[in-house]
């Protein structure tokens, strides 16, 4: 007798009752690795660290902007991901983690924009210069934000999927922007010096902590975005509720006229 | 903790700024859940 495959994760995840159940399993775990890194890291940034020879104590801001820098890129490449997701594959699931990640890479790249900034004044003697990478970071926030307000604006949700998957892919043009931005143009910021050709020129002793801080940072973006994805699901149940309820009492009300 | 230097109100501030967003990201995302079920638990209650 032959057996029927099992469905690959890929299609399991399509059901939103599986991803339910695959959430519940994974959140309290990520949520306890969370706390623990953002404890360990914290503890590496302000304790084991060694100030710079050239920033001194400044150098502790870099904890919390690096990360905030990554995720930001990190999280609209997921959401370029799922942008495909809806318009190649139509996914059920790849829109509902889209329009959870967005507010959250709005959220990073705020962190990166202020913490920059309070970097920026002792540093470089300003809170803000127009150079290609600060521009470039503040125009990838902007992008945040029109998705998040074409999110709001289209009620239909297949319709609102559609025209924020073709937003967010045209965004996407700004990554490698942002990514090279140092390379390419004469500019204030500092060229990278964690991901490079050749490695990081940062020492062992701070590289440490910068790591750790870049795993917390991660693990509460993937809290946050299973708890936005869970009240999106929702969201979405409820509206086929109100659609079913209308719909019998539109019924009822045409059998008793009618 | 150590001796933050000349900057110290830069680095606390820069701290607290992302202690902010982080904990606006945290709230919005658990209230947001709550008031879903919420929702979803009154209609179920009611059909």
């Amino acid at each position: 007798m032959e057996t029927a495959p099992s469905p690959s994760l890929w299609l399991r995840l399509a059901n939103p009752a599986a991803f339910n159940a695959l959430a519940n399993r994974l959140l309290w775990p990520l949520v306890i690795a969370t706390i623990v890194a953002f404890a360990y890291g914290l503890y590496g940034a302000f304790l084991t660290s060694p100030a710079d020879y050239q920033q001194g104590e400044t150098v502790r801001i870099m904890y919390i902007h690096v990360p905030a820098a990554w995720l930001s890129l990190f999280v609209y490449a997921g959401m370029s991901v799922s942008a495909l997701g809806t318009l190649v594959f139509r996914h059920p699931m790849a829109d509902v983690a889209q329009k959870a990640a967005a507010p959250l890479g709005a959220g990073f790249t705020l962190i990166c924009l202020l913490t920059g900034s309070f970097w920026g004044k002792p540093m470089w003697g300003t809170w803000w210069e127009w150079d290609a990478r600060l521009t470039s970071v503040l125009i990838l926030f902007l992008i945040y934000l029109g998705i998040i307000a074409l999110w709001r604006a289209i009620d239909e949700p297949q319709r609102g999927a559609r025209a924020v998957a073709i937003l967010t892919l045209v965004g996407a043009v700004n990554l490698p922007i942002i990514k090279f931005s140092v390379d390419w143009w004469y500019t204030l910021h500092q060229p990278a010096s964690v991901f490079r050709m050749g490695g990081p020129t940062i020492d062992r002793a701070m590289l440490t902590p910068l790591f750790v801080m870049g795993i917390a940072y991660l693990l509460l973006y993937l809290v946050l975005l299973i708890i936005r994805m869970k009240t999106e699901l929702t969201l979405r149940r409820i509206e086929r509720l109100q659609i079913v309820a209308a719909d019998r009492q539109a019924r009822t009300t045409e059998a008793k006229h009618g | 903790m150590a001796d933050l230097g000349p900057h110290a109100a830069y680095i606390l501030a820069s701290y607290a700024v992302a202690g902010l967003v982080f904990g606006w990201m945290i709230m919005s995302s658990l209230l947001a859940n709550r008031a879903a079920a919420r929702r979803l638990a009154a209609l179920e209650g009611k059909s």
